[in-house]
């Protein structure tokens, strides 16, 4: 069976925020455990220091009865070591005699464990240790060998070993909610510095969404220095993205133009004379529109989508009515546009004239007397209805129609590419260009373009 | 009818020219952007035929630079694009029709006919005056509904008087749509040519102005 890896966090906050709790409760756990052994050493301090002078009272009131015996001067089991079993005890032992604290109600330490500790060797200091009594109560003790009343005596003063741990545990029931408090602080800070740390960032990524979406050109320079080579290096790319589009059209402009000036200048060369079966003329009709198939291509492909700009819609189609009401001046039509004003589709402007252009000029080619355009928002989208009360289009021909080259009358001047490149364009922006006859008369052409969010 | 022709491809623009003038056009060329802008802003012409792709300044500045000196003259924009987005951005400029390239001729020479005749403020492609009638389009003369015959020369004079029936031309202005701008003219010609037309369409027709021009007329005042 696999175990399931630990899932990293997806965003740079969550990282942050995951270790540095993890590391701000490790180092809790860390501080708990020292503070409870600082509190375990000075409580074993003062036991020992305890020990030590009962040590000494124990020393200093040693003495050798008459009769021999070995026995203690005055009261030496002040509390706590007159309570039987409190642990709280101490011995006197020498050559085989015994003198013990109440509390040890008559039973002894025997065999004690005599630790080794240089120290206490060479300064004649009490010597530390740990032990068992006799109901299995653990001990702390101090053991002193000395002199006392002309004989070697071994004193052990012990003190229960409770009274070692109880202060600790004790102060562990203030240490944790403490440490837990304070944890809850370090958490809070973590996500306050975390938020307002990356703030910068945040705003980064606001901004670049305004850039995507078309609302701005590029990145104003933050206020993080980290951020500014960032912001420096996207900027120079959108600039040299821009500038390589310009460079790309500007390109196309002239190659169209070298390649077109010529065939132009052969065309007007040949004529019934020049060229009697007219064959001539049909290569150079052959070559004119494969030069006009390949860079509209060309130019699709240089389109400006993906870059997702704003293009206010009515100035565009404005433009384009004045265009074509010049350019159909003789055929008295009416234009009508009706086209909110603070529509804004995520489409470049020359794209957009690319589209609008080709299926407006349609429409007029084909219109009896008016052409309609209406935008308007439907949803996240953008629709441009193009109707005219022309003759429409047979339902078979009616997918046909879209494709590259394709006439349906040849009467009407045009070269069939109008629609499939604007159809190409479109598409490469997620729009679509659809088809349909109105119910009376003439044909409805709809451009569906992305809306520019916000 | 004068027209500065700008194109800067030598063979087309003779092609251009030459087929143009075989159709009465007094045709002047410009082979690049400054001589364009030069001649269009100092002199005066019916209509314009421009190259978008020209070299030193490109035709839209050309156009840009005529409609800033208030030059209405119409303009028939040649284009190698065929991009919509050039074709809006010629008419933007202040362009009046385009044509793309290649293109042909007897086009050419329709749509300039058309542009001068619209410039001159009339919508029908028939111009009548009296019994004398003129298709714009087809640039035929007609006089009591037979084809009149004419010369180079007489076809110019008589078109530029019939688009502005009623009007008086100044000779001058008469001269410079008549004649191209190196020719050398007599400054009798014109009063030759006119006499000439008289006598084919009638001496009341053309009324003399002492000291300003000429005015066609459909009857004595």
């Amino acid at each position: 069976m696999m175990m399931s890896p630990i899932r990293r966090p997806k965003t740079i906050a969550g990282r942050l925020i995951a270790f540095s709790i993890f590391y701000a409760s490790a180092a809790l756990v860390v501080a708990c455990a020292v503070l409870a052994l600082i509190v375990a050493n000075v409580v074993r301090d003062q036991v020992d220091q305890r020990l030590g002078v009962q040590l000494e009272a124990v020393r200093g009131s040693v003495k050798v009865n008459a009769d021999g015996a070995l026995a203690v001067d005055g009261n030496l089991d002040g509390p706590p070591f007159d309570r039987p079993g409190s642990g709280w005890y101490w011995q006197v032992t020498s050559a085989g005699q015994r003198v013990t604290s109440r509390s040890l109600a008559g039973a002894s330490l025997s065999n004690p464990p005599r630790p080794v500790d240089w120290r206490s060797l060479l300064t004649g200091t009490p010597r530390a240790g740990d032990a068992r009594d006799s109901r299995g109560q653990g001990l702390h003790f101090l053991i002193s060998q000395s002199l006392a009343a002309g004989k070697e005596v071994e004193i052990i003063a012990t003190a229960p070993g409770s009274a070692l741990i109880r202060p600790i545990l004790r102060s562990l029931l203030f240490l944790v909610p403490a440490m837990l408090v304070l944890g809850g602080l370090l958490v809070v800070g973590i996500l306050l510095q975390v938020r307002y740390g990356l703030s910068p960032l945040r705003q980064l990524a606001e901004k670049v969404a305004d850039v995507s979406s078309g609302q701005a050109r590029g990145l104003d320079q933050p206020q993080a220095e980290e951020l500014r080579p960032l912001v420096v290096q996207i900027n120079r790319l959108l600039e040299q993205n821009r500038a390589r589009l310009a460079e790309t059209r500007l390109q196309f402009a002239n190659m169209a133009h070298g390649l077109k000036t010529p065939v132009a200048s052969l065309y007007l060369g040949l004529n019934d004379n020049t060229d009697p079966t007219g064959e001539a003329r049909r290569q150079v009709d052959r070559i004119d529109r494969q030069i006009k198939h390949h860079l509209g291509r060309a130019r699709a492909g240089v389109s400006a989508a993906g870059l997702a700009p704003a293009t206010q819609l009515r100035p565009c189609v404005d433009d384009i009515v004045a265009m074509m009401q010049k350019l159909y001046a003789d055929r008295h039509l009416e234009i009508t546009s009706e086209v909110d004003s603070n529509l804004r589709v995520a489409c470049a402007p020359e794209d957009v004239d690319e589209i609008l252009g080709a299926v407006i000029d349609n429409a007029l080619k084909w219109a009896k007397s008016s052409v309609r355009i209406i935008g308007k928002a439907d949803g996240g989208e953008i629709a441009i209805v193009v109707q005219d009360d022309g003759p429409g289009i047979n339902a078979d021909d009616i997918t046909e129609v879209m494709n590259p080259g394709v006439r349906l009358d040849e009467s009407v001047p045009g070269d069939g590419f109008g629609l499939s490149i604007a159809r190409e364009v479109c598409e490469l922006y997620g729009g679509r260009v659809t088809l349909m006859n109105l119910s009376k008369r003439g044909l409805s052409a709809t451009v569906v373009l992305p809306k520019t969010p916000g | 009818m004068r027209v500065l022709l700008v194109e800067d491809d030598a063979d087309l623009s003779h092609q251009i020219a030459a087929s143009l003038r075989s159709e009465n056009f007094v045709v002047d060329v410009a082979r690049n952007g400054e001589d364009a802008v030069h001649a269009g802003t100092t002199e005066l012409f019916d209509a314009a035929v421009l190259d978008l792709g020209l070299p030193k300044v490109d035709g839209v500045t050309v156009l840009k630079s005529w409609r800033d000196a208030a030059r209405t003259l119409p303009v028939l924009v040649l284009t190698a694009r065929d991009g919509w987005p050039d074709k809006v951005a010629a008419f933007k400029a202040g362009a009046d029709d385009y044509l793309t390239k290649p293109f042909r001729l007897e086009e050419l020479v329709l749509r300039l006919r058309a542009l001068v005749r619209r410039a001159a403020g009339h919508a029908a492609s028939i111009i009548a005056c009296g019994d004398l009638s003129f298709d714009a389009q087809l640039g035929t003369f007609e006089l009591a509904g037979l084809p009149l015959k004419l010369t180079a020369f007489e076809w110019r004079v008589l078109s530029c008087l019939m688009l502005r029936k009623e009007v008086i031309v100044d000779r001058r202005e008469l001269i410079e749509r008549v004649y191209e701008g190196d020719a050398d003219v007599d400054s009798n010609s014109i009063e030759v040519i006119i006499a000439r037309l008289r006598r084919k369409i009638g001496t009341d027709k053309i009324e003399t102005e002492r000291g300003r021009g000429y005015m066609l007329t459909a009857g004595a005042r």
